[in-house]
């Protein structure tokens, strides 16, 4: 391998360590995370959106294996300093992130997000109530449930709660 | 304590009504001494006589009226109202003493129910109890299991049909304390003020929080119940804690830190009621 060929792929890879242990601004938000900081679309040289992605601290395998000097497998032109590399696929709580950089003259060009959260931008859950209630609709004869989870009653309201009849049934 | 699970029993909860609702404690260690129920309960009557904001005589009410000094408080009534600053500053003031209710001065009821229900379950931890349910008025602390080989389930209640529920959560034994809150309009309007454009916040009919403090979850189901569509994305950034709303359309959304408590309808068979 040339020696300026090598000499870029170390800049290259300085450059991804670098972006790949960029931190987001919230990092109180690790252990469930922050589903909005992972963004649907690509984004070029949006540094947040991959720092959420590799928050957990993993480092693209790539880099790894370049700055051992071993052959890139994801590059497609390093004797000019340019290609296209593939980080690890990393786990977040919501499912697997993996970006793609974009590298031309030794500078990231482009960022692609190549698989996101199977939950998507939200990472939320939602469905209507009322299919949920035709197949579990529960009343207290049949309450197959120890306590009730609800807005607060008063102590007036408590003996038309389900949580009183609850009460009642047991022993 | 360790648990024995054939020394579970079933007996009829304890019912008192005390802070303007019921609380229910439903024990099933055996052989735990009644003492430490009757001295629990005398612990939830004096929390509600000291910091009752409905009570005029009460500590929180003086405090209101800047009648007393913070300093001349007891600890643990600075201790609750430091936490409720410190809720304040993380909820960006959606949870706020000062807005909730219609009383004006103080109304820290959003957690103190949840905090004085977390002390009396060290009060019955120290007579030995590992296995119980409280449930103060729709807001609930677990620990252990209800009875040999299930988990308690916990169902949320629908907002518009008192004896049916939308959802049940399965609370795993040995996550130590199981903490759930709902916070809603449809049993009490108007006890919850938006700090921010004033009135009853309406965008959603219920929202749920689970995690391990019950104060905690209280204080966060209110923040984000206020906090409407904003509410689940918050909560979403709360490490330990999870939360499942419904919408005014009756539309049912939960973070996905909340997915591994919800028990699918065919789960939850065993459970008998």
């Amino acid at each position: 391998m040339p020696k300026r060929a090598a000499a870029a792929i170390v800049i290259t890879s300085i450059a991804l360590a670098l972006l790949f242990s960029f931190k987001t601004p919230t990092d109180n938000a690790t252990a469930l995370g922050p589903p909005g900081l992972v963004s649907l679309a690509p984004q070029p040289s949006t540094s947040s959106g991959i720092g959420a992605a590799g928050e957990t601290g993993a480092t693209p395998v790539p880099v790894e294996s370049q700055a051992a000097g071993a052959t890139p497998t994801a590059s497609k032109k390093p004797a000019s300093g340019s290609g296209t590399f593939t980080g690890a696929a990393v786990q977040n709580p919501f499912g697997e992130v993996q970006v793609e950089i974009t590298i031309a003259a030794g500078k990231i060009t482009a960022v692609t997000a190549l698989q996101l959260p199977t939950h998507g931008r939200s990472g939320f859950i939602s469905q209507d109530v009322a299919p949920i209630l035709q197949g579990e609709a529960l009343t207290a004869q049949s309450a197959r449930i120890d306590t009730v989870s609800g807005a607060t009653y008063t102590s007036d309201a408590y003996a038309q709660s389900l949580q009183s009849a609850i009460d009642q049934s047991h022993a | 304590m360790t648990c024995v699970l054939d020394q579970l029993i079933r007996v009829r909860p304890r019912i008192v009504a005390t802070m303007g609702t019921v609380i229910s404690i439903d024990l099933r260690d055996q052989g735990l001494p009644g003492s430490a129920v009757d001295e629990a309960i005398a612990w939830l009557a004096d929390v509600d006589r000291r910091f009752s904001p409905y009570r005029p005589a009460s500590q929180i009410s003086r405090l209101g009226r800047a009648e007393l000094q913070l300093d001349d408080c007891p600890p643990d009534v600075r201790f609750v109202l430091t936490r409720c600053e410190a809720l304040r500053r993380e909820t960006n003031g959606a949870f706020n003493i000062r807005a909730a209710g219609m009383l004006g001065g103080l109304d820290p009821s959003g957690y103190v129910k949840g905090w004085a229900v977390e002390e009396a379950a060290f009060i019955l931890e120290a007579a030995g109890a590992g296995n119980y349910a409280i449930n103060a008025g729709g807001d609930v602390l677990l620990h252990g299991v209800p009875e040999g080989g299930r988990p308690w389930i916990v169902g949320i209640r629908h907002p518009l049909e008192p004896d049916q529920v939308v959802a049940r959560l399965a609370c795993e034994p040995g996550l130590g304390r199981l903490a759930v809150a709902t916070s809603g309009l449809y049993e009490r309007a108007g006890h919850i003020v938006d700090p921010y454009r004033g009135g009853s916040p309406d965008e959603l009919l219920s929202m749920t929080v689970v995690g391990p403090s019950l104060a905690v979850a209280d204080a966060y189901a209110t923040a984000a119940f206020v906090m409407g569509g904003d509410g689940l994305p918050w909560l979403a950034t709360r490490p330990g804690y999870a939360g499942y709303a419904i919408d005014r359309e009756l539309r049912a959304s939960w973070t996905a830190t909340f997915d591994p408590f919800l028990v699918a309808a065919a789960e939850a068979s065993f459970a008998a009621g």
